[in-house]
């Protein structure tokens, strides 16, 4: 991973996280089951970890260009 | 966050606070949301056994206990644990508070309880002979148990009966 891609890489894993707590709460509060916020919750932790924790090709666009050796 | 295991590290710290404010908005909501008052009616069937064993008083009773949680489960509920005081005054000393009798509901589908002549669980004791001619207040008391939060403790439907003077 380069720097953009791990700055990316954790805003990503915080928005997913954040949207699907919210998500999760909004729809077992709807539905009343604590059940379907634990898996919406549970559900989009383990999308954000398999997005953002391997070191995938998409987080690897901004190579570091060092000066060429004279 | 330039390796796999640092990664993990820093989303499992991130982890926590969304954890803990689920936990906080499922635990207040519970406060708010857990207003419903169950319909709940008991009375005394009849008396089963009253009598002076290995020199206690001791009450066998049959109570008839309609009652309907079906309303009290929300997202924040557990589980209901129910159970049957009996209260009295002998004379001289302090209020006397008796669980007769205890009951646990797991789900919103056993919800219902529809008892004809239940026996009391616990036998109503009184170690010092004062149950003769007492009169006897059955209540219905009812823990909430949450998932996250406090526990609620309720109490509900009255019901007299006077034990008789003889044994």
């Amino acid at each position: 991973m380069d720097f953009f891609g791990q700055y990316y890489a954790y805003l990503f894993f915080r928005l997913i996280v954040i949207i699907g707590s919210l998500l999760g709460i909004l729809i077992g509060f709807l539905i009343q089951s604590y059940k379907a916020t634990i898996y919406i919750y549970i559900g989009s932790i383990f999308l954000a970890g398999l997005l953002c924790s391997p070191n995938w090709p998409i987080w690897n666009k901004h190579p570091l260009n060092f000066k060429k050796k004279n | 966050m330039h390796t796999f295991f640092q990664r993990i590290h820093q989303f499992l710290g991130f982890l926590l606070s969304t954890t803990i404010f689920i936990i906080i908005v499922n635990s207040i909501s519970g406060l708010y949301l857990d207003d419903s008052e169950p319909e709940i009616s008991i009375q005394l069937n009849k008396i089963h056994e009253f009598k002076n064993n290995a020199r206690t008083d001791r009450a066998v009773i049959g109570f008839d206990l309609h009652a309907d949680f079906t309303s009290t489960f929300n997202w924040n509920v557990k589980q209901i644990f129910v159970f049957v005081t009996a209260e009295y005054q002998p004379e001289g000393r302090g209020k006397s508070e008796v669980v007769i009798w205890d009951h646990i509901i797991r789900s919103k589908e056993e919800a219902v309880l529809d008892l004809v002549d239940q026996k009391n669980k616990y036998v109503l004791v009184d170690y010092e002979n004062d149950l003769r001619g007492q009169i006897i207040n059955l209540t219905v008391n009812w823990d909430v148990m949450p998932l996250n939060g406090f526990l609620r403790l309720k109490k509900h439907g009255k019901t007299q009966f006077t034990l008789p003077e003889k044994i």
